[in-house]
């Protein structure tokens, strides 16, 4: 047999047409004796044959092999393909699922050719660019997989030639939407590279996910099948995880279409987001709510009715309404977050968020919001985070050179302690003050991480800091003595980003290392780890009612977290580049996220679906903020730009029900949350622009814009179009916006490093 | 309890931070600054900073002094052939200095150029 054999790289081609000893290798290292292309088709029998020969042989059942390769000289068996394939279990993506693809999509003279991926994939592109414009985003989308295994295939046969020329043929068209994966696949050139990378082994280890309608997968199946590609059809079947959605033209883009690598099928994905989550806002302590009464009560009854008093009474006035309104909502006290007794700072704290509501500038699409942006000069770029204190009085910096700087933004100066702190000594509030420095400056340098520091956040009452940092460490630092009081080891990586809980108390930090981790002021050690992400974790935001984490990551998705359990409870997908930012409303129910592709996206979180797609910034988006009705959206891009969003809010986008009943009356609520969720499944089938709205598509350009980009090619053509939504563009001056904040009041704060 | 070892211990580095009053390393203060408050290390005392850049001045001229002796051998090794009177002059090279800090377990050998 051995003498049969060629190598497949030198392209030899052994005419050996009918022998039954010469046995064509399904080995990716071996040689493969190709027959000449005619003689081929007879005999489809003797193919099946030869198949299950080596197949017996490379197992090792030499008993079976001798008695087959004996009793195959005789015509009689009546086995055909898809009964032999029967015999294999089916489904399991791994190197031994491939004997059942070959034996069903074996062909001859695409075995010995080594230029067969070459014009296949020439041959598919050819005609998706001239298919129906209907299904040429969804076709698009769906040839860029095929495009990537058959180049990591030809990487694994060894023939590198054939690879970089299939590269530098093909690469072009996928460089707009897949930049970097085909700058990471052009360096790899042997088996070898292709064995270690990380991004091609889970390329081949996981299905990536495509989404088609129903008539554009029938038509690539049947192109595939009519001109026998079944090397394109091996991989379609083995590497492509494609969901298929009823109606017309339910892709409207290829962002659209590309679901991307989720590690989970889309029936998984869309069974995993049916859990049930409670978003209702966290209820209000009773003590509290005492204490909130009695002082405004006392404020308002006083003897001399002057402008304090009235106001006191407008606020508890506001004070009952509110409670009015969050009543329906708000989850019940066993649901909410355990969390330390309330102290003054919390009835303080609801007083003063009292007075914001009153004197809150409605927001909407006609009424924009005013933006006070602070600018940061001589930063030399080693600026890396910036944030603001929720009460507007303190803004802090983390730089690259480990330190953290605090300025005061009302010029007051920050004065620490002197000295040591004896607490008997201190009875009143004029001795805490006489033992403060004397004087000070506005501004203080906060020392203590030894690696640059990524990620700052503010406690709600402005008493604590939290940083963390390059050097695998999270720090607390308190804002009345400035100086760290809590060192928070865990991670083994530099953590991107941290995050305070909006009652204050817990915290969560993202890290390269994949997971995301809570943890609680008063322990040292993470109390819960959220691992799930493939790729490491850029962003972590908490939800209205604590209950829940959003992170964001490299590896394009983006997941919801139930803290108590520590499960993930929803994953969104559909980014095509890294997300760097992630905001939640201020009613808990929507949530957007964008990053590294430009877009933001919006997603209601009851039902995991995407609400919308919001195109228009041309530079990666550093950070976004909901104004306080969450009709809003603002966002902040290194394309020194800040920009306003339409939240367009139908009633048929969250069907989720918002607070989930945990106790004995669970059995009401479920089957309403049951009900529910095939109306949600309707939504999407009647109307086939469930996900992506119609009326946000980019405006249509015009016939000479679309007759130049269709003869280029629909992939050449990237201009940013901006999406309908966009009320308004604010530009700054050579400023790159690091952080977008907006107040209870509605005014939006925002803040970038000037960089020439 | 503090045994007297420990008291003794005490008693010297006070007794040499009392000589660090006046004495100041040839590293500049604002150098020794800038690369503390880069490792996250804070202190209001000048002359702890300053001791501080003493021992670095001394793993300095440790390693220099250990990298000149290194020279030292190769020159000895190789005495006979290529010297000259004016060769005298001694440089420092990668190969000695990567020897000598591979004694205080820094590692900075490289792959060589044209491997």
């Amino acid at each position: 047999m051995s003498n049969r054999k060629a190598e497949w790289t030198e392209g030899g081609s052994d005419n050996s047409a009918g022998g039954a000893g010469s046995v064509p290798s399904v080995n990716t290292q071996g040689a493969a004796a190709g027959h000449a292309n005619g003689g081929a088709r007879q005999g489809s029998q003797k193919h099946i044959e030869k198949v299950v020969l080596h197949y017996l042989k490379r197992k090792g059942y030499r008993g079976a092999e001798n008695a087959l390769r004996s009793d195959a000289k005789l015509i009689g068996q009546e086995s055909t393909l898809g009964d032999l394939a029967q015999a294999f279990p089916g489904s399991e993506v791994g190197s031994d699922a491939s004997v059942p693809n070959w034996i069903l999509f074996y062909n001859e003279s695409e075995e010995g050719n080594p230029d067969a991926y070459n014009q296949s994939y020439g041959e598919l592109r050819r005609w998706i660019d001239s298919s129906l414009d209907v299904y040429k985003h969804e076709l698009y989308a769906a040839s860029y997989p095929v495009f990537v295994h058959s180049y990591l295939d030809l990487l694994m046969r060894g023939l590198s030639g054939k690879a970089t020329e299939f590269m530098k043929r093909y690469g072009s068209d996928h460089i707009v939407h897949h930049g970097k994966v085909i700058a990471v696949l052009k360096t790899l050139t042997t088996k070898a590279h292709v064995e270690e990378n990380a991004l091609s082994r889970l390329y081949r280890d996981n299905k990536y996910g495509i989404r088609m309608t129903r008539v554009g997968f029938e038509l690539l199946l049947a192109f595939l099948q009519d001109h026998h590609y079944t090397l394109l059809m091996r991989t379609v079947n083995q590497h492509l995880n494609i969901r298929t959605v009823d109606g017309g033209a339910a892709v409207s883009s290829e962002a659209d279409a590309d679901v991307g690598i989720t590690g989970h099928t889309q029936s998984q994905l869309d069974h995993f987001n049916s859990q049930d989550i409670a978003l209702g806002s966290v209820p209000l302590d009773p003590f509290v709510r005492d204490e909130v009464e009695r002082t405004l009560q006392g404020e308002a009854g006083r003897m001399v009715k002057d402008a304090t008093a009235k106001e006191a009474s407008e606020l508890l006035d506001t004070f009952a309404k509110v409670r009015q309104e969050n009543a329906a909502s708000a989850l019940s006290a066993d649901d909410a977050m355990p969390m330390p007794p309330p102290r003054g700072v919390e009835v303080a704290q609801q007083i003063a968020d009292l007075k914001a509501l009153r004197k809150r500038v409605k927001l909407g699409p006609a009424a924009l919001p005013s933006i006070c942006m602070y600018t940061l000069h001589n930063t030399s770029n080693s600026l890396t985070c910036a944030t603001v204190s929720d009460d507007l009085s303190l803004m802090a910096g983390g730089f690259s050179e480990s330190y953290v700087k605090i300025w005061s933004l009302k010029n007051e100066p920050l004065r620490g302690f002197v000295g040591t702190i004896n607490p008997m000594s201190i009875n009143s509030e004029e001795d805490v003050d006489s033992i403060r420095e004397k004087t000070s400056e506005p501004y203080r340098k906060l020392v203590g991480h030894s690696g640059a520091v990524f990620g700052l956040d503010i406690s709600f009452d402005s008493k604590y800091l939290i940083s963390c940092s390059e050097d695998k460490t999270t720090r607390l630092w308190s804002l009345d003595t400035y100086t760290n009081v809590v060192c928070y080891k865990g991670h083994n990586y530099p953590v991107w980003d941290v995050a305070f809980s909006p009652q204050g108390f817990y915290f969560a930090t993202a890290s390269h290392d994949r997971t995301a981790r809570l943890w609680s002021c008063d322990h040292v050690h993470a109390l819960r780890i959220f691992a799930g992400h493939l790729a490491d974790v850029n962003c972590v935001r908490f939800h209205p009612n604590s209950k829940y984490v959003v992170t964001g990551s490299c590896d394009k998705s983006v997941r919801l977290w139930d803290v108590q359990r520590g499960s993930c409870v929803r994953v969104f997908t559909g980014h095509t580049g890294s997300v760097d930012t992630v905001a939640i409303s201020p009613d808990g129910r929507i949530m957007a996220s964008a990053g590294e592709d430009q877009t933001i996206s919006v997603w209601d979180l009851g039902s995991g679906r995407r609400m919308d797609t919001l195109t228009g910034h041309t530079g990666p988006v550093y950070s976004l903020a909901f104004s306080q009705e969450g009709t809003l959206l603002l966002s902040g891009s290194a394309d020194e730009t800040v920009r306003s969003w339409d939240i367009k809010r139908s009633s048929s986008a969250s069907e989720h029900p918002i607070v989930v009943q945990r106790r004995a009356d669970q059995q009401e609520s479920a089957p309403d949350a049951a009900a529910t969720d095939p109306d949600a499944m309707d939504v999407d089938g009647a109307e086939p622009n469930g996900t992506s709205a119609s009326p946000k598509q980019p405006p249509l350009p015009s016939s000479a814009e679309a007759k130049k980009r269709d003869a280029a090619g629909i992939w050449k053509a990237k201009r940013t179009t901006e999406s309908e939504a966009l009320l308004k563009t604010w530009r700054t001056k050579s400023t790159p916006v690091y952080s977008l904040m907006t107040t209870k009041r509605n005014l939006a704060v925002a803040i970038g490093a000037f960089t020439l | 309890m503090v045994s007297r070892s420990e008291i003794q211990t005490e008693k010297n580095l006070a007794e040499f931070l009392v000589q660090m009053d006046s004495y100041a390393p040839i590293i500049p203060e604002a150098l020794t600054d800038y690369y503390l408050a880069q490792a996250g290390f804070e202190c209001t005392d000048v002359r702890i900073k300053r001791l501080l850049a003493l021992a670095t001045q001394k793993f300095i001229s440790d390693v220099a002094t250990d990298a000149f002796q290194y020279n030292r051998i190769r020159q000895q090794a190789s005495k006979d052939k290529k010297f000259l009177n004016k060769d005298r002059k001694t440089v420092l090279n990668m190969d000695d200095l990567t020897a000598a800090l591979a004694e205080y377990g820094v590692n900075i050998k490289k792959p060589e150029y044209f491997s």
